[in-house]
């Protein structure tokens, strides 16, 4: 696109502003941001402790994986950082699915005229602006085994026979974290999906309305793929966002192994085993997971992130 | 006909039941912070009487109120810095055509995107060394890193919608690019930048990973923190009452600021992804 | 002294020319027109003088000065934008006086000026005003209050008039006029609407496709077109065309033969008539052209007579007078044949022999 066009002396004013302009938020990201990550993945070959940070050496792979007495020891011989990770995808794969499905349909309902539309409206932004550390004590006061009101109306209603220890259980505790999450961030989904919905041209409705289409056909045929575009960004946000949770787990179940999340567990190494190097390499690796999976995603769906359409 | 009621009731039905869905947690907060004592291990579905004692209590028996003057300061110490940084980031990024910028919207996108726990080590090595540890400012600076990204490309969107006759007539007027941005961009950001600082302060005000690794004592904690660590005096018996009490005291001011705003915070929120 | 001149102006996106080595001198004072169909580049070359886009190539020069590389506010040129592209924050006296301010002109003389020029305009009673306030024949006042007041040596107008309505329109256009007269200032003024183009020019450029088909006064282009794609462009309605013959001075179709002026001339050609050129052929004068009327548009002072030609080609004429032929009838036609234009296979004009 860019010819070797000559520039007047406007245009290049333009252009050095510009870089100025981005100078003090580029200086700032670097700080907090760049410099931060590369530090990390640095200590990840050492063995820096939080005490003494000055006092590392280098280990080479010593955090990821390597041979000591014989023993492999290191971050792929953990079984504790395999149960992170596996609880991770099974969160992040499980609330983003059920947050998707169901942001569809609270956007659908909101898409029709109806009275009490607005109220429905704002009662959607409830639960996304509550904070998450809020809604993770709401929702483990709620869940809570003894005097829980979920138990309770589940008995009322003879779903249940004995109280459920939705929390300590730990076949149950992960789920219980993902439903919290979905009944948080649905709305987010929605939002946006709504927002794609309200864009839709009407005639293509009026057309199929006039054709006799079944509700559904229409659906399936012409809703989902218009609104397609929105629901493949809506999903990558949401997925890299439910990739490093951390608040909901740590709130609500604390360390317990059957919630940890790569987040929870490389924040435990760091802060509380002051364990800078195996934490950090436990990030890097959260990192790079992340950063692969999101490419694979991008290759398969090609959502328009670039927002640079002019 | 019949079937058209009941098409209309079971709608209805479904109605109800989502709005219930969403703000019945709230609701149920607030009838267990009006209760106290033993009665609060009664389940009751509707509220039964009005006592403040738990409210008293998150205030008296930990510094609630300075947690939540700590809460206010550093989201608005962020959103000030986002903003001010963002506005001109944002014309550089949204109507100057240079070399890099697509990458450079991408690059920024990326880090609003990847794990906070990626940089945490990293970033507490910088607060240690500028002596920010259990610091307010410290804070302020670590939440850069999510709101700034996000304030520029939401300020970008709203910035590329702005008309380019009226850029190019205030060139022609003789504006200099700084002239440009403070003299007639952002008079007219002024209901973008309401709409990006209000995202900014609920995200900053939200924050939980960086307040809890990033401070230590009781007085320079943010009230995420603070609720999160609300303790009674075992672990099994935890004060439910102050707890809720202290939920509904940091939720109530957000939902009525999002509620005054909706309309903005919505096109915000929707306008870095769906315009895109 | 405040001449533009244009030396090989050449404007390229990436591999696409928009503007191809087009010279161009306009004269002190004058009014010149670019007119052409959307997408023959008469926006980009003005933005191009104004400094808003780069030139790929080429000079450009503002009373004997080369600005090619020059900024825009220092080129001496001053737009009236099609949006109007009024600072919506500002109100009318801020939005004419802000220029003035940038340039740290003294608050006397900003006033001074502003006051006058909000005179001439009339619009003195709007200064207090915010541009929303407005109605669009006033904010298009505004527009060029603030174009006037920087007392630039060059005016540029981009299709100031499209966001009007139609007698808002006409109105606007006298009172530009009125102002070019009195400011006696360079101006360059694009559109697309041939009847402004007409009605304003001093002179013309028609564009097409990045290049120049014919500059001149706007009746020289109407009664001379160079070019095919002048004769088609201005005019309405358009031109009509017939594929002829020419040979001995007789351009012959299958629709009939009509006698040329050209001696010198044989081989495939393009026979141009004008509406008001063609006929009906009336008592004993023989017909020329004979078709089939198809369609009678009444428009109250004239009438268009639509006809399909005996080689199957479309024709209209204006009918004035009498009773028009009926669709389905067969028609007789007969050329005014001084006033008949003829262009060669490459679309440029076959001058009279």
């Amino acid at each position: 696109m860019v010819s070797p066009a000559r520039h007047n002396e406007g245009q290049r004013q333009r252009v050095r502003a510009a870089w100025l302009f981005l100078a003090p938020m580029l200086i700032v990201l670097a700080l907090v941001a760049l410099w931060p990550l590369l530090r990390t993945f640095y200590f990840s070959f050492t063995n820096a402790s939080l005490v003494d940070l000055h006092g590392r050496e280098g280990i080479g792979l010593g955090n990821y994986l390597a041979p000591v007495d014989g023993v492999w020891t290191g971050l792929f011989a953990d079984p504790q950082w395999w149960r992170a990770l596996w609880n991770t995808l099974v969160f992040a794969l499980a609330s983003v699915f059920l947050e998707t499905v169901l942001g569809v349909l609270f956007a659908l309902v909101l898409n029709v005229t109806f009275r009490g539309r607005s109220l429905m409206r704002a009662a959607l932004l409830v639960p996304w602006a509550i904070p998450t550390v809020v809604s993770a004590k709401m929702w483990s006061w709620m869940l809570n085994d003894q005097f829980g009101i979920v138990n309770d109306g589940l008995m009322r209603l003879r779903m249940i026979s004995e109280p459920v220890a939705w929390l300590a259980d730990p076949t149950l505790s992960l789920w219980a974290i993902i439903l919290v999450d979905v009944w948080k961030t649905t709305p987010f989904v929605a939002l946006l999906v709504l927002a794609a919905l309200q864009m839709l041209p009407k005639d293509c409705y009026d057309a199929a309305k006039v054709d006799g289409i079944p509700a559904w056909k229409v659906f399936f045929h012409v809703t989902l793929p218009l609104i397609r575009p929105a629901l493949a960004v809506a999903v990558i946000f949401r997925f890299l966002d439910a990739m490093r949770m951390f608040d909901l787990a740590y709130v609500m179940t604390g360390s317990s192994d059957a919630t940890m999340t790569v987040s929870v567990f490389a924040r435990r190494q760091l802060v509380d085993f002051q364990d800078v190097g195996y934490g950090s390499a436990a990030s890097t690796l959260l990192f790079l997971v992340i950063g692969l999976l999101t490419l694979l995603y991008l290759r398969a769906m090609r959502p328009d992130l670039s927002g640079a359409r002019r | 006909m019949i079937r058209r009621h009941l098409r209309r009731s079971a709608f209805f039905v479904l109605v109800a039941g989502l709005f219930a869905w969403l703000v019945f947690p709230l609701y149920y907060a607030f009838v267990t912070s009006l209760r106290s004592g033993s009665a609060i291990f009664r389940v009751s579905w509707l509220p039964d009487g009005a006592d403040f004692s738990n409210y008293v209590r998150v205030f008296t028996e930990q510094p609630f109120g300075r947690n939540l003057l700590n809460s206010f300061l550093v989201a608005t110490a962020v959103v000030a810095i986002s903003l001010l940084l963002g506005v001109t980031a944002a014309f550089a990024l949204g109507r100057v055509k240079f070399r890099g910028r697509g990458t450079l919207l991408v690059s920024i996108l990326a880090v609003s995107m990847f794990p906070q726990v990626a940089v945490l080590s990293g970033l507490f090595e910088v607060i240690r060394t500028l002596r920010l540890y259990d610091n307010l400012i410290g804070l302020v600076l670590a939440y850069t890193l999510f709101t700034l990204p996000f304030t520029v490309w939401v300020l970008t969107t709203f910035m590329r919608d702005l008309p380019q006759e009226i850029e190019e007539a205030a060139i022609l007027d003789g504006a200099t690019p700084w002239q440009l941005v403070t003299r007639v961009f952002l008079p007219l950001l002024g209901p973008a930048l309401v709409t990006t600082g209000l995202l900014a302060f609920i995200v900053a005000w939200n924050e939980f990973l960086f307040a809890l690794t990033f401070t230590l004592s009781d007085r320079q904690r943010t009230v995420p923190v603070a609720i999160a660590l609300i303790s009674g005096g075992s672990q099994h018996e935890l004060p439910w009452g102050n707890i809720m009490a202290a939920c509904v005291v940091v939720t109530v001011p957000l939902i009525v600021l999002v509620l005054i705003f909706q309309r903005r915070l919505v096109a915000g929120l929707t306008a870095g992804a769906v315009k895109g | 002294m405040a001449e533009v001149k244009l030396e090989g102006v050449t404007k390229s996106f990436g591999r696409t020319k928009v503007i191809e080595g087009l010279d161009l001198e306009i004269a002190d004072g004058e009014l010149v027109v670019f007119v052409g169909p959307s997408g023959c580049g008469k926006s980009t070359l003005l933005r191009m003088i104004a400094g808003l886009e780069d030139t790929t190539a080429g000079e450009i020069y503002i009373g004997g000065r080369r600005v090619t590389d020059e900024a825009p506010a220092r080129r001496g040129v001053s737009m009236v934008f099609q949006s109007y592209a009024l600072y919506p924050h500002m109100k009318v006296y801020k939005n004419i006086a802000f220029g003035l301010t940038l340039a740290k002109t003294a608050k006397e003389t900003i006033d001074e000026r502003v006051r006058r020029i909000a005179r001439l305009l009339q619009i003195a009673d709007l200064l207090d005003r915010y541009p929303r306030e407005l109605s669009g024949g006033q904010r298009q006042r505004v527009a060029i209050a603030r174009a006037i007041v920087r007392e630039p040596k060059v005016f540029l107008f981009d299709e100031p008039l499209s966001n009007l309505d139609a007698a808002l329109r006409a109105q606007t256009r006298l009172e530009i006029a009125r102002l070019h007269r009195d400011l006696k200032a360079t101006s360059i003024y694009v559109t697309h609407d041939q009847v402004e183009a007409m009605t304003l020019a001093d002179r013309m450029v028609v564009l097409n496709r990045g290049k120049v088909e014919q500059v001149g006064p706007p009746g020289e282009l109407y009664h001379r077109p160079q070019t095919l794609f002048v004769a088609g462009f201005l005019g309405s309605p358009r031109m009509n065309f017939l594929k002829v013959d020419v040979a001995d001075a007789v351009a012959t179709s299958a629709a009939g033969a009509v006698p040329v002026d050209v001696k010198t001339f044989t081989g495939p050609a393009t026979l141009g008539i004008r509406p008001e050129d063609l006929h009906l052929a009336q008592g004993g004068t023989s017909p020329t052209i004979r078709g089939e009327a198809t369609l009678v548009e009444d428009l109250g002072e004239t009438r268009i007579v639509h006809v399909q030609a005996a080689d199957g080609t479309d024709l209209a004429f204006h009918h004035r007078e009498g009773e028009p032929p009926r669709p389905g009838t067969t028609v007789g036609l007969v050329v005014t044949s001084n006033r008949l234009h003829l262009f060669d296979a490459d679309g440029l004009r076959v001058p009279n022999t």
